[in-house]
C-alpha cells in the first residue's frame, strides 16, 4: 500500500508489446551485464570476510559445541554431553536465559514507546527543539563501559543516588548489590542510553508522514491520539520493525553492563548473568570452549526464530 | 587516456611494492650484531609498586649477566585469556607468571617446562622453598612452578576503634570475635565490626580450622559436605545475620581492604597485599594486624601465591633458566622481596619486619589450588554464602548446593 509517494502510473499503450513482454518474464534485462558485474566486484571483499569470519566462524562454533576444548589442546568429539551439560546439569545457563528473556521483554517496550514519545514531542514545532534533540540523543554517544563504570559509582549504596533519595527521606535500596534490583539498575542504564538513536529514526521516520494525510485524517475527525495510533503508527511500519527487530536483537544480546557493573562475575547471586556473560565466562574463565559453543549457537537460534517472529507481525510482507 | 591511466596505477603499485620491500628490509638488517640471547618475560602488574620492583629486578639480572637481555611485557588485565592466547599463537615467551589457582589449565595441557631438574642444584637450594607452597604447582609428581612470594590470611584490626570501645587485644578465637565484632558495630555512623565478603577465598580457611575441607588431597573428590563446613558457614554468614559484619558493597566499597581503609568496618580478613593499600591510600588510619581467629579444631589459612615457570616451547632454556634461578635464588628473591614488599617463599629469605602475622601462618595454611574448570564451582560458593547471609537459603542448603556445583565441575564434559 504505497502513500504519496508510488511511481507514476504510465498508459500501457505507449511502451512497446515486446518490451512489455520481456520487462513481465525478465526484469533483470533492464540491467546491463557490466553494472551487474561490477556490483558484485564491490561487495566481493566484504563477502570474503563475511563468508571467512562470520558465516565460517558461525560453522566451526557449530562443530566445535560437539567436542571437548581448552583452546591448548586439540578438540576431541564428545557427542551431545555439552548441549546435555547446558540444559541439564548447569543451573547457570537458565538464570541467564531467564534474566535475557526478562530483560529484552521490559527493555524492547520500553525504549520503543520513550524513543517514539520523544520523537513526537521534538517533531513539534516546540521552543528549544534543536536543542531537546541534542540532548536526547547525548547519551548514545557514549561508550558504555565508561557510563557504567560511571553508574557504579552513582548507584553505590552510599553513592549520589541514594544520597539525593536521602534528601527527600527515600531510603534507596543498594541498587547493584541487592539482587532484586541489580539487573534493573541494568536495564534503566541502557534504556537511558539507547532511546537516543531510536528517537533518531523514529523522527526521520515521522518527517517522512505527508502532512496531507494527517491534515485529511484531521477532517475525519480523527485526532490526537487516535490520530497517532490509528494513521501514523501504520505510516511508520518500517522504523517501527527496524527499531523492534534490532532492539529485540540487542538486548537478547547484552554483555558491556552487565559485565562491568557485576565486575565479571554475573552480579549479586547470578542477578545480572545474561546469556552472553555466561558464555564469555564459561570460555575465558573456565576453559569449557564446547560448551560455550554449544551455548553460543543456542542463543543464536533463539534469536533467529524471535527475529523471524518480530518480521511475520511487523515486517514489510505482513501488510 | 585509457592507457596512461593503466600506467600510472602500475606505477603506483610498483613505488608501493618497493618501498615496503626497503621498509621490512631495513628493519631486518637493524638486528643486533653482539652476541647476546633475548628472552621474553611476560607477567601482570596489579600495582605501581610492583612493576617498578619487576623492572628494577630485570635491570639487575641484566648487569650481571651481560650476554643476556630481557624483553618485557606486562599484562594489565585478562591474563589468563592473554596468555592463552599467545600460545595459541605460537608466540609464548620464554619465562612468565602464573597464578596457583589456574595453573592447571596450562600444567595439564604441556604448556609449561618441567623444572625437575632444579633438584639437583644444591647451590639453589629447591629445598629452601615452603612444601605448602610448591605444592600449588605440581602435577603427577613434577615441579612446574617455582613460587615467587606469598601470602596468608590475617586480621586487620583499627587500633582507634578498639580503644574507643574499650577492646585491649584482638579477638583469638570465633567467639571472641563476634562479641568484639557486636561491641564495635555502630550503624549511625555507617561503621560495623567487620566487613566481609561473600568469597570463597576468605570463607573456606574457616572450614579448614573446623576441621573441614572442600576437595581431598588429590583433588578428585568433594569433600564440603561436613559438619565442619556448616559449622564454619553458620558462624560467618551468623555474623552478616546478626547485624556484626556486611558485605562490602552495603558500605559502599569495592573490596574489604577499601571498606576498611575508609574506616566503614573495624576488622577485616585480608592478606599482606593491604599493607601496601593502606600505606600509599589511606596512611591516617592507625591499624594492627593479628592471626585469624582460631575455630574448633585450630587454625586455618589460605596461602595465595604465584609462581616463575618457564614455557615448555622455549627455544632458550639455558637463558631462561638462568634467570630464574636468579630471580629466585636467596639473593634476587630477597631483592625482589624488598622492592615488592611481598614476602618472599624460601625459609632462608628473612620476612620484612610486619610480616611475621602472615609467616607464621603458613604451617597452618593450604594453598589456593584447583582442578582445571573449576571457576563455576567457585562462583556456587560466592552465591550460596551470600544467600545464607541474606537468609534466603539455610546453611545445609547452601552446603548441599555448593557439593553440587563442585561435582558438577569434576564432571565437567
Amino acid at each position: 500500500m504505497a502513500y504519496g509517494g508510488g511511481p507514476t502510473q504510465i498508459q500501457p499503450a505507449a511502451i512497446p508489446f515486446a518490451t512489455r513482454l520481456r520487462a513481465r518474464f525478465r526484469p533483470r534485462a533492464i540491467y546491463k551485464r557490466e553494472e551487474m558485474l561490477m556490483g558484485y566486484l564491490f561487495i566481493l571483499v566484504p563477502l570474503v570476510i563475511f563468508f571467512t569470519f562470520n558465516f565460517g566462524g558461525m560453522i566451526f562454533d557449530f562443530w566445535i559445541s560437539f567436542h571437548r576444548w581448552a583452546i591448548l589442546d586439540t578438540p576431541v568429539f564428545n557427542g551431545s554431553r555439552n548441549y546435555n551439560y547446558l540444559f541439564n546439569v548447569d543451573p547457570v545457563w537458565w538464570t541467564a536465559v531467564k534474566n535475557t528473556i526478562k530483560y529484552a521483554l521490559l527493555v524492547v517496550p520500553i525504549q520503543t514507546a520513550v524513543a517514539f514519545t520523544l520523537a513526537l514531542i521534538v517533531n513539534q514545532n516546540i521552543k528549544g527543539k534543536k536543542f531537546f534533540r541534542t540532548t536526547f540523543y547525548f547519551p548514545s554517544v557514549t561508550s558504555s563501559v565508561a557510563i557504567s563504570l560511571l553508574f557504579l559509582y552513582l548507584f553505590n549504596n552510599f553513592g549520589l543516588v541514594n544520597y539525593a533519595l536521602g534528601k527527600v527521606q527515600i531510603g534507596g535500596p543498594n541498587w547493584l548489590g541487592d539482587p532484586a534490583t541489580a539487573l534493573y539498575s541494568i536495564m534503566g542504564l541502557n534504556i537511558w542510553t539507547t532511546t537516543g538513536t531510536l528517537m533518531i529514526i523514529f523522527l526521520a521516520a515521522l518527517q517522512d508522514v505527508p502532512r496531507e494525510v494527517l491534515e485529511a485524517a484531521a477532517i475525519d475527525g480523527a485526532t490526537g491520539s487516535r490520530a497517532v495510533i490509528s494513521i501514523v503508527l501504520p505510516l511508520i511500519r518500517p522504523a517501527l520493525f527496524f527499531v523492534i527487530a534490532n532492539g529485540l536483537i540487542g538486548c537478547l544480546q547484552i554483555f558491556d553492563q552487565a559485565f562491568v557493573l557485576s565486575q565479571g562475575s554475573g552480579g549479586p547471586e547470578n542477578a545480572t548473568m545474561t546469556a552472553v556473560l555466561y558464555i564469555y565466562n564459561t570460555a575465558f574463565q573456565s576453559s569449557l570452549y564446547g560448551v560455550a559453543a554449544a551455548a553460543s549457537f543456542v542463543l543464536f537460534a533463539f534469536i533467529f526464530v524471535a527475529t523471524l517472529v518480530v518480521r511475520q507481525l511487523l515486517g514489510e510482507e505482513a501488510s | 587516456m585509457r592507457k596512461l591511466h593503466i600506467l600510472a596505477n602500475i606505477a603506483i603499485g610498483a613505488v608501493l611494492v618497493l618501498s615496503m620491500t626497503l621498509i621490512s628490509g631495513a628493519r631486518a638488517t637493524a638486528a643486533p650484531s653482539r652476541a647476546t640471547t633475548t628472552i621474553s618475560f611476560v607477567s601482570w602488574s596489579s600495582t605501581p609498586v610492583e612493576l617498578a620492583a619487576v623492572k628494577q629486578l630485570i635491570t639487575n639480572f641484566e648487569s650481571k649477566y651481560k650476554s643476556i637481555k630481557i624483553s618485557y611485557t606486562d599484562v594489565a588485565n585478562n591474563y589468563q585469556t592473554v596468555m592463552k592466547a599467545r600460545m595459541v599463537a605460537g608466540t609464548a615467551p620464554d619465562v612468565f607468571w602464573m597464578n596457583s589457582d589456574y595453573n592447571q589449565d596450562f600444567i595439564r595441557t604441556n604448556q609449561l617446562r618441567n623444572l625437575d631438574f632444579l633438584k639437583s642444584d644444591k647451590t639453589y637450594g629447591l629445598n629452601q622453598f615452603y612444601k605448602s607452597l610448591l605444592s600449588g604447582y605440581e602435577y603427577k609428581g613434577h615441579i612446574y612452578g617455582i613460587p615467587k612470594d606469598y601470602s596468608t590470611l590475617a586480621i586487620f584490626y583499627n587500633k582507634s576503634m578498639f580503644k574507643a570501645a574499650g577492646i585491649s587485644k584482638p579477638p583469638t578465637t570465633w567467639s571472641q570475635f563476634q562479641t568484639d565484632a557486636a561491641k564495635l558495630t555502630d550503624k549511625s555512623k555507617k561503621v560495623y565490626g567487620a566487613v566481609i565478603s561473600a568469597d570463597n577465598a576468605r570463607w573456606l580457611p574457616f572450614v579448614f580450622a573446623a576441621g573441614g575441607s572442600y576437595l581431598n588431597k588429590s583433588l578428585t573428590k568433594v569433600t564440603i559436605n561436613s559438619a565442619a563446613a556448616k559449622q564454619a558457614l553458620d558462624w560467618y554468614a551468623g555474623l552478616v545475620q546478626k547485624g556484626y559484619a556486611a558485605l562490602p558493597s552495603t558500605v559502599g566499597a569495592g573490596w574489604n581492604g577499601e571498606a576498611f581503609g575508609r574506616e566503614n568496618a573495624a576488622m577485616v580478613f585480608e592478606g599482606n597485599w593491604l599493607t601496601g593499600v593502606m600505606q600509599s591510600t589511606y596512611p591516617s588510619v592507625s591499624y594492627g594486624t593479628a592471626p585469624l581467629p582460631t575455630g574448633p579444631k585450630g587454625a586455618g589459612n589460605y596461602a595465595f601465591s604465584s609462581a616463575w615457570v618457564i614455557s615448555a616451547k622455549t627455544k632458550h632454556l639455558k637463558e631462561s633458566t638462568q634467570f630464574l634461578k636468579y630471580v629466585t635464588g636467596k639473593a634476587g628473591m630477597a631483592v625482589w622481596s624488598k622492592l615488592s614488599g611481598y614476602i618472599g617463599s624460601r625459609k632462608d629469605v628473612k620476612p620484612l619486619p610486619g610480616t611475621k602475622v602472615f609467616v607464621d601462618q603458613v604451617k597452618h595454611s593450604q594453598t589456593y589450588f584447583f582442578p582445571p574448570g573449576f571457576t563455576n564451582a567457585l562462583s556456587a560458593i560466592n552465591t550460596d554464602i551470600q544467600k545464607v547471609m541474606e537468609g534466603k537459603e539455610t546453611s545445609a542448603q547452601a552446603i548441599s548446593d555448593m557439593a553440587t556445583q563442585a561435582n558438577v565441575a569434576l564432571n565437567a564434559p
